[in-house]
């Protein structure tokens, strides 16, 4: 008996602890998850970056890992925006990259809804650097993103990137604060539903409000924007980028209104 | 029981406490002068563990005792791989990545004279510049004409490199060669591609030292690659004053299985009636095409695509040639199949295999001419790329080709005389040659930032009998992030035309054309422009001769020597090129037993583009082409024949005479409008609606001579863009 237990025991322990050893450390890829949301509340490249390098180097050591692939889209579309005023060639070998990444997680999972939608936000992020490829590009990331909303329509990080990348495009090509602000509404509903998910990668809640926020202030609608970067500093108060400099900016805004 | 639980967590203990056995491995990665690279992350495979670098481009890891290999990479520097031996006391490692040259915009249209490098190399025209740049019409070969090397001559969109007519060039479609690939192929050697430029990905075209990977051509490559639309669901409409077309992308299974599709239709009876033409049709040319391509991705990496290309076009024209003026009526058609597989094997080599097949019947009437020309060509190949090591990439591959061409009609006795009565010879030939070829490369890192392409080919010539090898070398020295210098030198042959080989009105006993290139190269490029200066020399052998014995023999010979030059630029929204060449070739070939200039090129030849973003929705493009004067024989006086009862020319010295310089000044102005969002058109939709003006100088450039009846008057004939022209047109993407 005792022997019996000793054995299932030792099979147990192996089976747990092999794993272990063998996949991504889930410690390090919490930190490297740490890391990465720290730069963007500090807006930081440096910390993006390094965030960045350790997702980079976990997905090089365990190529078929859908979710590390993902992780580095992710921050490559994280960096690139703060990256295209500075160094703007790296910026678009970070986007170029991306699409990469999003591409190899889709080789190993083609319904993987959100890493088409970030491989569709990057796609309309390099017609900035290539305005001419925007005749083959836009419909690409157009078609994207309108697959991962068909594969996955209530995952509200799908619904995040589109109204980013709606809010971000001309009106005429479909763009705007109006269609935009539709997308990050239902958006921000399917967070505030979501069920609470450790397997998810947990990113966006904050984002869907900030970018609700940049959607009203857009139609002039102070009062609404205001509501919402006050609702994304709720969520995520270590937010800089909406504690100072989001919020004040409709504030004097309001203020500089109500003194005319 | 205590005994065995002891055990059990002892060795669990073990297990878990891995870790601590291991050595703790310490590094620096930095860039070849030293500076510490920050942020790079650091992977063993084979463990499953990564970390990154700290500002200081330091990085730890716990690696078990043995064996690992670490993979180094970063953004901007070319990945490394470093195998190390972990043991107690291992020295830091000192890592060095080097860093990679400055990458454009989307590329599309790239030229090097060093291989098929990708989208670092060389200068770069993107789809942009293809779509946006005046003149160009959006074609891909007449894109092809603002690059230096392609010395053209006029409004030809043929494909002449450095002096060698078009069919010493080869070209490429989906790694398979295709012949034909023109509309109006008669004129200047083709004017227009057959295939629309919505289909292309990209294309590398080569003027000169290409790899070994080419065989069949001795002076330029041009290799097309068709785009690969995952899930792409779109539609294309267009139109303008010279004809319209339709293309689109669906994704029939998402993710498996997509269709991409084109078809294009010319008719310039429009432009004609509005501008008249310098030609007299009987009934305005037309020009059909339809293009089609099915991509099956059955796993991650292997795709297997079925690609067919047709095309078709008719001219009926009032022509002249030399002293006769009469109808003249053409014809061409093809039909192009390609079938390719695509697939990493091992994880580590990488396969191309296609197979593909072409059909292409032409037929014409002049006077007494009533000819036909049909060739029916079969081909298979197997390419594989395998990166050995980090420093070198080995490719290899087999070909073999099978052309069986027939030209079969009624000819004028006298090559002068077209009168419609003029004494005739049939002529019938039927000439097949299978071409079997295999060739090896090695792409290698020698010492720091040298690299060198070191390869050779061995080709058969089943109607020569004959085979030939030829050993190719390239070599770059990349001396900083922005500057590279770099020599190429090789062999090149192939088979003579396929009319010289008939056994009976030829010789099949002809030795395959050769070549010998030496170019050297310097190139500065980076996020603001790219400068390119290329010097080269091609010597020439077993060019076909005019042989009374034989009819044709291999002892002709010659040689091009001469410079490329090509500055691009970006600045803020304004962006443009310069190119210029200077070509010096002569060529001693057919019945001239003298070195001669060739019709095929011009010896200076300048394209300037400018494109201007004005706003996000208008864009503003100029171009102007300038090319001097082509050679051409020219008529220096007559003679009465009284059987014939007519003028026949007496002519000068072959190729004595040069055509006037060629100018051409091309404007466009391209504005995005928003489309009514009806008839079920996507929020998304953009229309892009242009006005482009032609040869806006309304110069008169002149593309051949020919003479009236008795010869005492010459007579120019014009180029088909001879007159200004306006041309207005839309592209509706939904």
């Amino acid at each position: 008996m005792s022997r019996r237990l000793a054995v299932s025991l030792l099979a147990f322990l192996l089976v747990a602890v092999a794993p272990a050893a063998r996949a991504a450390d889930p410690a390090v890829l919490a930190a490297a998850r740490a890391a990465l949301q720290a730069g963007v509340d500090s807006a930081r490249v440096p910390t993006l970056l390094g965030a960045r390098a350790r997702f980079q180097a976990l997905a090089d050591a365990e190529p078929d890992s859908v979710w590390l692939h993902y992780w580095v889209a992710v921050a490559d579309w994280r960096l690139v925006p703060l990256m295209m005023g500075g160094d703007r060639a790296r910026a678009e070998r970070l986007c170029r990259d991306g699409i990469t990444h999003c591409d190899a997680a889709l080789g190993l999972d083609p319904k993987h809804a959100e890493a088409l939608a970030v491989k569709a936000s990057l796609e309309g992020m390099l017609t900035v650097f290539d305005p001419g490829a925007m005749m083959t590009l836009g419909p690409q990331s157009v078609a994207d993103m309108a697959r991962a909303a068909e594969l996955a329509p209530a995952n509200p990080r799908v619904w995040l990137l589109d109204g980013i990348i709606t809010l971000n495009k001309p009106e005429v090509f479909g763009g705007g604060a109006g269609p935009a602000l539709e997308k990050l509404r239902k958006a921000q509903a399917f967070f505030a539903s979501a069920p609470a998910d450790s397997a998810a990668p947990g990113w966006g809640a904050d984002d869907a409000w900030t970018w609700g926020g940049r959607a009203a202030q857009r139609q002039n609608d102070l009062a609404g924007a205001r509501a919402m970067f006050a609702r994304a500093l709720e969520i995520n108060p270590r937010s800089l980028w909406v504690r100072n400099v989001l919020l004040p900016a409709v504030r004097d805004t309001a203020a500089k209104a109500a003194g005319r | 029981m205590k005994r065995g639980l002891t055990l059990v967590l002892a060795l669990a203990g073990v297990c878990a406490a891995a870790p601590a056995w291991a050595i703790r491995v310490t590094g620096t990665v930095s860039d070849r002068h030293g500076a510490p690279i920050e942020f790079a992350s650091v992977a063993v495979r084979a463990l499953r563990l990564g970390t990154a670098t700290d500002e200081a481009g330091r990085f730890v890891l716990d690696l078990p005792l043995g064996p690992a290999v670490l993979d180094v990479r970063q953004i901007g520097y070319e990945p490394a791989r470093v195998a190390i031996e972990v043991a107690v006391g291992l020295a830091p490692l000192s890592i060095t990545l080097a860093e990679q040259p400055v990458e454009l915009s989307e590329v599309s249209v790239s030229t090097s004279s060093f291989g098929k490098t990708g989208k670092a190399e060389g200068p770069v025209l993107s789809r942009r510049d293809v779509m946006m740049t005046p003149g160009g019409a959006a074609d891909l070969f007449q894109s092809l004409r603002a690059l230096p090397g392609v010395n053209a001559p006029a409004d030809g969109a043929a494909v002449c490199v450095r002096g060698g007519p078009p069919d010493e060039s080869v070209i490429r479609l989906e790694g398979c060669d295709i012949g034909h690939p023109y509309h109006y192929e008669r004129a200047s050697g083709g004017l227009f591609s057959a295939l629309d430029s919505y289909m292309v990905r990209d294309a590398f075209f080569s003027s000169g030292g290409f790899s070994a990977r080419y065989g069949g051509a001795i002076s330029g490559v041009l290799d097309i690659d068709l785009l690969d639309p995952r899930d792409l669901k779109t539609a294309t409409l267009g139109a303008n004053l010279a004809g319209l077309g339709a293309s689109g992308a669906w994704p029939l299974v998402p993710g498996r299985l997509s269709l991409m599709a084109s078809l294009r239709e010319s008719f310039p009876e429009v432009l004609f009636r509005l501008y008249g033409s310098s030609t007299d049709y009987e009934s305005a040319p037309v020009s059909r095409d339809a293009a089609g391509r099915l991509t099956w991705r059955y796993s991650p990496t292997g795709r297997i695509a079925l690609t067919y290309l047709a095309a078709g076009d008719r001219v009926r024209v009032l022509a002249r040639h030399l002293n006769v003026e009469d109808h003249y009526a053409d014809h061409n058609r093809t039909d192009f199949g390609a079938l390719r597989f695509e697939d990493v094997v091992a994880g580590h080599v990488a396969l191309h295999g296609q197979l593909s097949g072409q059909i292409y019947d032409s037929g014409w009437r002049f006077g007494p001419v009533a000819a036909t020309q049909s060739e029916r060509t079969l081909q298979g190949s197997l390419d594989a790329v395998w990166a050995a090591t980090p420093r070198h990439e080995i490719s290899c591959g087999v070909v073999a080709r099978r052309r069986d061409t027939r030209i079969a009609g009624t000819f004028p006795a006298d090559s002068t005389d077209f009168a419609p009565d003029a004494p005739t010879r049939e002529y019938d030939t039927h000439p097949v040659l299978v071409s079997p070829g295999l060739y090896l490369e090695d792409k290698l890192r020698l010492v720091g930032p040298l690299y060198a392409t070191v390869g050779g080919r061995l080709d058969g010539f089943s109607t020569a009998g004959g085979s030939s090898a030829d050993p190719r070398a390239a070599l770059a020295w990349r001396v900083d992030e922005h500057q590279t210098v770099r020599l190429a030198a090789g062999r090149y042959h192939q088979a003579a035309e396929a009319r010289y080989l008939d056994p009976r009105y030829g010789n099949p006993r002809l030795a395959p054309l050769e070549a010998d290139h030496v170019i050297a190269g310097y190139e500065w490029k980076s996020e603001f422009g790219n400068v390119r200066l290329e010097a080269y020399h091609k010597t020439y052998r077993h060019l076909v001769t005019v042989d009374p014995r034989t009819w044709y023999a291999s002892d002709g010979t010659g040689f091009a020597r001469g410079v490329d030059a090509f500055v691009q630029g970006t600045y803020r929204w304004l962006s443009g090129w310069v190119s210029y060449g200077w070509l010096d070739t002569r060529r001693r070939e057919l019945d001239d037993p003298r070195p001669l200039a060739t019709p095929y090129g011009v010896e200076h030849s300048v394209t300037l583009v400018g494109l201007y973003q004005a706003s996000a929705r208008l864009h503003l493009g100029v171009r102007y082409g300038y090319g001097s004067g082509q050679p051409y024989t020219p008529v220096v006086g007559r003679r009465w024949d009284a059987v014939r009862g007519l003028w026949f020319p007496v002519f000068g010295e072959n190729y004595s005479a040069r055509i006037p310089p060629y100018h051409r000044l091309d404007l466009r102005v391209t504005r995005l409008l928003e489309p009514p969002h009806v008839l079920g058109l996507r929020p998304s939709s953009t229309c892009a609606a242009y006005l482009e003006g032609l040869n806006v100088l309304g110069i008169r450039n002149v593309l051949e001579y020919d003479w009236n009846a008795d010869y005492t008057q010459r007579v120019s004939r014009e180029s088909y863009f001879a007159r200004r022209m306006l041309v207005a047109g839309f592209a509706l993407t939904w």
